[in-house]
């Protein structure tokens, strides 16, 4: 299972929306810092991303969230928790 | 006096855009001109209340905001149509700004000195 980690807006990048063409059933999305606008209705309500987040494969970083005022639709963690997710998932693919 | 209009269409946090544009407005603001602010796109995420940077070690750009009006800035305006992408509403912003349609927009633009983007 590959973990994705997504570091901006999908307002401006194509980063999502690319990730999400290529990204396997079983993977795992994190979204941090930019990428977290990605948990807010808008985005997260709608297709393949809503999808994922309703199978409980989408998380978004606590501190970024806290910083830009987001609320998650998704699962939120912590940065220890981020860690341990890196270490269960490979490969890791990054995409910015 | 010149008419310059500061474009925002950067969101706050993940590059220095947001501090650098505040900056440079405060600065402005010292030589007597006649300054618009605009937030739009992504620029409008600068203006959400609600912020605690702390985690990722940075200020809040919400908090720094309410300055602008000190500074005698108060021509401040938003796209309205960012707004409504982003499922924001005018009660969540730290400052008043004045929504605009992309035809107030480009009459705003039409009508300046200068444009300085960030």
């Amino acid at each position: 299972m590959a973990l994705h980690i997504i570091n901006r807006s999908p307002f401006q990048h194509s980063a999502l929306r690319e990730c999400l063409e290529v990204i396997s059933a079983a993977d795992v999305l994190v979204l941090i810092e930019d990428g977290v606008y990605a948990a807010s209705k808008p985005t997260a309500t709608k297709g393949k991303l809503a999808h994922i987040i309703r199978s409980g494969r989408a998380y978004a970083l606590q501190e970024d969230l806290l910083a830009r005022g987001i609320e998650p639709q998704t699962l939120v963690i912590n940065m220890d928790e981020f860690v341990t997710l890196c270490t269960e998932h490979n490969p890791i693919q990054s995409w910015f | 006096m010149k008419k310059i209009l500061f474009v925002n269409r950067q969101a706050p946090f993940g590059r220095s855009y947001a501090k650098e544009s505040l900056d440079a407005l405060l600065a402005a603001s010292a030589y007597d001109q006649d300054i618009s602010v605009l937030f739009s796109g992504d620029g409008v995420f600068q203006l959400i209340k609600k912020q605690q940077a702390k985690g990722i070690e940075q200020k809040n750009i919400a908090a720094t905001l309410p300055a602008l009006e000190m500074y005698d800035i108060t021509k401040i305006y938003v796209q309205a149509s960012a707004l409504s992408e982003r499922d924001l509403k005018l009660g969540q912003l730290a400052i008043d700004a004045k929504p605009l349609s992309e035809t107030e927009i480009s009459a705003l633009t039409q009508n300046q000195d200068s444009i300085l983007s960030f």
